[in-house]
């Protein structure tokens, strides 16, 4: 890094050789103004009998290099400092303008002899009076408008006036160097001072260099222009030609040599020096050139390592992030006030906050009113450079519910922040509470159960023992709990009774196996249903009076054996659902097997719906389907098909069986085979359906004579009948008669004619 | 202007019987009498096209070669069919027989065999046939 700083020229750089310029402008002059005071005349006249810089000249640089130094500061917002410039501008261009005033002799100013006026006035040169030059007042002037510009930012303008002044005083020197008065001098009689020149172009480089970043320069120092041996090429291109110049002017006046091989002299070291310096100049931009290059690539090198530095740190941060977020603790920061700075996800889970809620809020307005006195203290515990674990606090969770937390913390002195770490308590509090409540309940159970439990210890000593245990030997509590169980019998009939008992101890614990078994007590007419549970520290001992279960079970017996033996087929099956495939047949008794042919293991599991068919009425069926859905008994008479396929007439009373709780969970079916009646029943229908048929048919046969036997004998009995008409009436009742009897006579025959 | 009574029965004795108690409640002097439907009508077209007059027909159901349905349907085409009134005899009451002749408009009554003095009397005052009766 140092090497680049010695061969590249900076902005920085180039800013201090500005200053040093002008330092070294300052200096000249300031010793000028000593040689006027103490008449040293090396100092006001470096050159013998040339010209001498006037005081007011060396005044008005110390003028110029201050605006210029004060330009340097850089301050714009300062008004004092823009205000200051400002005046030594207008005051340089004044000083300038008033200057050439005085040397067009119109008018004379008097400016010439401000400063040490009899000196000046003594002061004369080659019959010339010390007054300033018509190049000096200009560069003045220019001085002036390049500081103003610079001020008004615009550096490019600036540039070019300074390069005005520069080529005014380059002008002045080759005079002095090549003795040609009227450059230093244009009229002759008021030239410029040597050193006025030089600073003059110290003044001009100064300018360029400040304004090194901007217009002219800039484009000059991008790039391969920094380089700084390629740069120092400038003023050789001005030096070298000046002293070929001047040695060909020495030669020719020495008679060396004659003008015209004088001029192929310089001309041809002109041509071989330009052409060393440009030599020199693409060298140098080649070189830099490569090392650019070269500089670019390492660049892309560091670049890309950062790069791949700062994908690999983010994929930390992620995983770390992650890591946070997942943790099923709260993990945060907090600051020495007391306020989260950062904080995992978790803190959503467990208070309800998100962390951009908790971010800046002070922690202790999460704790619970009762747990910040402990808690602030604990927390200047931390920070004086403690750590704590295991510190339990209640927090406000965002809905106002309380939440326990336990606290591990830790102080980090540099970046004054604890750490913390918070596990929700809130489980295990529960779960302890829930052991202890557990214990509870499981002591109030043996208490209240109206089992009888018993336990004892290895030795067979009872340490344990309810009134319904108590009860079952026929003893008290008191009694019991401390004896042995298997001797604190009164006598020997007791012990007898229990024998039985005490031997499926015995077994119980030898084998090590729990053993069940029931037993009847004579006595009290009681059946008891009893476990025993051997263990590691003795034995436990459940008794259940099963009485009323054992007389439930008696009475179950024989509803079986009537269901069993009945004539009439029973079918039980399941209520699970009425849909396809039906209702699963659970039990079925002989009548039924004999009746359809089915075995009961082949039945078990199939549906009823097995012995339907073809011909059963489906009418029917849903008449009992409606019945059943709504829980009611329902008797329905359909044909059916045993096994064989043979149809059969069947009665059927359905009906649900209901359990404790009021549920259906069986239906009964009682079926009855009435294939018999039904044929007989048929047969009487088809019969009456003949006779009325006969009846239809003939009645319209009968009633047509009868009503004429009827119309004729309302005649007679009516009408005023002449005994020969008498006669034709009764031979027409006579007619219909027969008719009559010839049609009954056809009933009787058809009647009988009819098949049954 | 009088009124034509016509008797139309297959039987004999119906007809006789029918002609004394039409005779005796006055109905007529002189019934017409037909053993069957077509006899009766082939009658009223022969009588009607020359002098169109009101007929009152006593009309049996059962009758051989064109029973009582066969006759009433067909009149309805004649044009004499507005001048007949008729009165169903049946020996049977049959209730599809009378809402079948409903749908005549000529059947006025349905009367059972034998026919009496009383339903003659009915007859009469049907307000088709009142105007014949009114003066007597």
């Amino acid at each position: 890094m140092q090497k680049k700083e010695t061969e590249v020229l900076t902005y920085n750089s180039l800013q201090k050789y500005a200053g040093f310029n002008m330092l070294l402008i300052m200096l000249i002059t300031i010793l000028v103004l000593i040689g006027w005071h103490f008449d040293i005349t090396l100092f006001t006249q470096p050159i013998p009998g040339q010209v001498a810089m006037n005081p007011m000249t060396a005044l008005t640089f110390i003028l110029s290099c201050a605006g210029f130094l004060l330009l340097q500061q850089q301050q714009k917002e300062n008004k004092i400092w823009l205000y200051s410039i400002k005046v030594i501008t207008i005051v340089i261009i004044t000083i300038g303008i008033l200057w050439i005033v005085s040397g067009s002799q119109i008018y004379d100013t008097g400016i010439a002899h401000i400063l040490y006026p009899d000196k000046t006035a003594q002061s004369i040169t080659n019959n010339q009076p010390n007054i300033m030059a018509p190049g000096t007042a200009i560069s003045f002037i220019l001085t002036g408008l390049a500081l103003y510009l610079l001020v008004a930012n615009k550096p490019k303008t600036a540039q070019y006036v300074s390069l005005g002044i520069g080529f005014l005083s380059i002008l002045a020197i080759i005079g002095y160097i090549y003795e040609v008065k009227s450059f230093y001098g244009p009229f002759n009689y008021f030239a410029m001072a040597v050193h006025t020149a030089i600073s003059f172009i110290l003044l001009s480089v100064s300018i360029l260099f400040i304004t090194s970043d901007r217009g002219l320069m800039a484009e000059l120092l991008n790039t391969y222009g920094k380089n700084k041996k390629v740069f120092l090429l400038f003023p050789l291109l001005v030096i070298i030609p000046i002293l070929l110049g001047k040695i060909r002017l020495l030669g020719e006046q020495k008679g060396l040599y004659n003008t015209s091989s004088g001029t192929a002299f310089f001309t041809i070291a002109c041509i071989i020096i330009f052409i060393l310096i440009i030599w020199q100049f693409l060298v140098q931009v080649n070189r830099s050139n490569a090392k650019l290059e070269h500089e670019i690539v390492e660049k892309n090198k560091a670049a890309e390592a950062i790069k791949k530095i700062h994908r690999q740190m983010q994929q930390h941060f992620t995983y770390l992030q992650v890591l946070l977020n997942t943790s099923l603790d709260i993990i945060c920061l907090i600051d020495d006030e007391g306020r989260f700075v950062q904080i995992n996800k978790t803190c959503e889970k467990i208070w309800g906050y998100k962390p951009e809620e908790l971010i800046g809020k002070k922690f202790i307005e999460l704790v619970h009113t009762d747990d910040r006195a402990t808690t602030n203290k604990v927390a200047e515990d931390i920070v004086t450079g403690g750590s704590v674990t295991n510190f339990e606090n209640r927090y406000y969770r965002k809905d106002g519910s309380i939440v326990p937390l336990i606290w591990t913390a830790i102080w980090a002195r540099e970046e004054k922040m604890m750490y913390c770490i918070a596990n929700d308590y809130t489980e295990q509090k529960n779960n302890h509470q829930k052991l202890q409540e557990y214990s509870y309940r499981i002591s109030h159970i043996v208490e209240s159960i109206n089992d009888g439990f018993l336990s004892a210890d290895n030795n067979w000593t009872i340490n344990y023992c309810n009134n319904e245990a108590a009860a079952f030997f026929n003893e008290t509590k008191e009694l019991l709990i401390g004896n042995n169980l298997l001797s604190f019998y009164k006598d020997e009939t007791a012990r007898k009774k229990f024998s039985l008992f005490n031997i499926a101890c015995e077994k119980a614990v030898a084998s090590k196996q729990s053993i069940h078994f029931e037993f009847f007590l004579k006595k009290t007419n009681k059946w008891f249903d009893i476990s025993v549970y051997p263990a590691e520290d003795g034995l436990s001992v459940y008794f259940k009076d099963i009485s009323t279960r054992k007389k439930e079970e008696e009475y179950v017996r024989l509803l079986q054996s009537v269901v069993t033996n009945a004539s009439d087929a029973i079918i039980i099956t399941d209520a699970t659902t009425l849909n396809a495939p039906g209702p699963k047949i659970v039990y079925v008794n002989d009548a039924f097997c004999s009746m359809t042919g089915y075995s009961k293991e082949e039945i078990t599991g199939l549906s009823p719906r097995i012995l339907q068919g073809p011909e059963t009425d489906r009418h029917e069926l849903s008449r009992l389907r409606t019945a059943l859905e709504k829980k009611e008994a329902c008797e329905i008479e359909v044909i059916n098909y045993r096994k064989t396929g043979e149809a059969y007439w069947a009665s059927m009373a359905i009906a649900p069986i209901a359990n404790n709780d009021g549920m259906v969970t069986h239906f009964l079916s009682i079926e009855r085979d009435i294939t018999n009646q039904k044929k007989n029943l048929s047969h009487i229908e088809n019969q009456n359906k003949a006779l009325r048929d006969i009846a239809w048919k003939q009645s319209h046969l009968v009633r047509a004579p009868l009503a004429r036997i009827l119309g004729l004998i309302n005649l007679l009995n009516t009408h005023a009948v002449a005994e020969k008409e008498k006669e034709t009436i009764l031979t027409h009742i006579r007619t219909s008669a027969d008719e009559l009897d010839h049609t009954i006579r056809e009933i009787v025959k058809k009647t009988e004619t009819l098949q049954f | 202007m009088s009124l034509h009574v016509m008797l139309i029965d297959d039987d004999e004795t119906v007809i006789y019987l029918h002609k004394i108690i039409v005779k005796d409640s006055s109905l007529t002097k002189d019934p017409y009498c037909a053993y069957n439907g077509k006899q009766a009508l082939e009658y009223l077209q022969q009588k009607q096209n020359t002098n169109p007059e009101h007929f009152l027909v006593l009309l049996d159901i059962n009758m051989p070669i064109m029973n009582g349905w066969e006759f009433l349907d067909g009149i309805q085409q004649e044009d004499f069919a507005g001048k007949i009134t008729v009165v169903m005899v049946t020996s049977s009451t049959d209730n599809a027989d009378r809402k079948k002749a409903r749908a005549y408009k000529q059947v006025i009554d349905f009367v059972e065999k034998p026919i009496t003095n009383a339903d003659c009397e009915k007859i009469k005052q049907a307000s088709s046939l009142s105007s014949y009766f009114s003066s007597s």
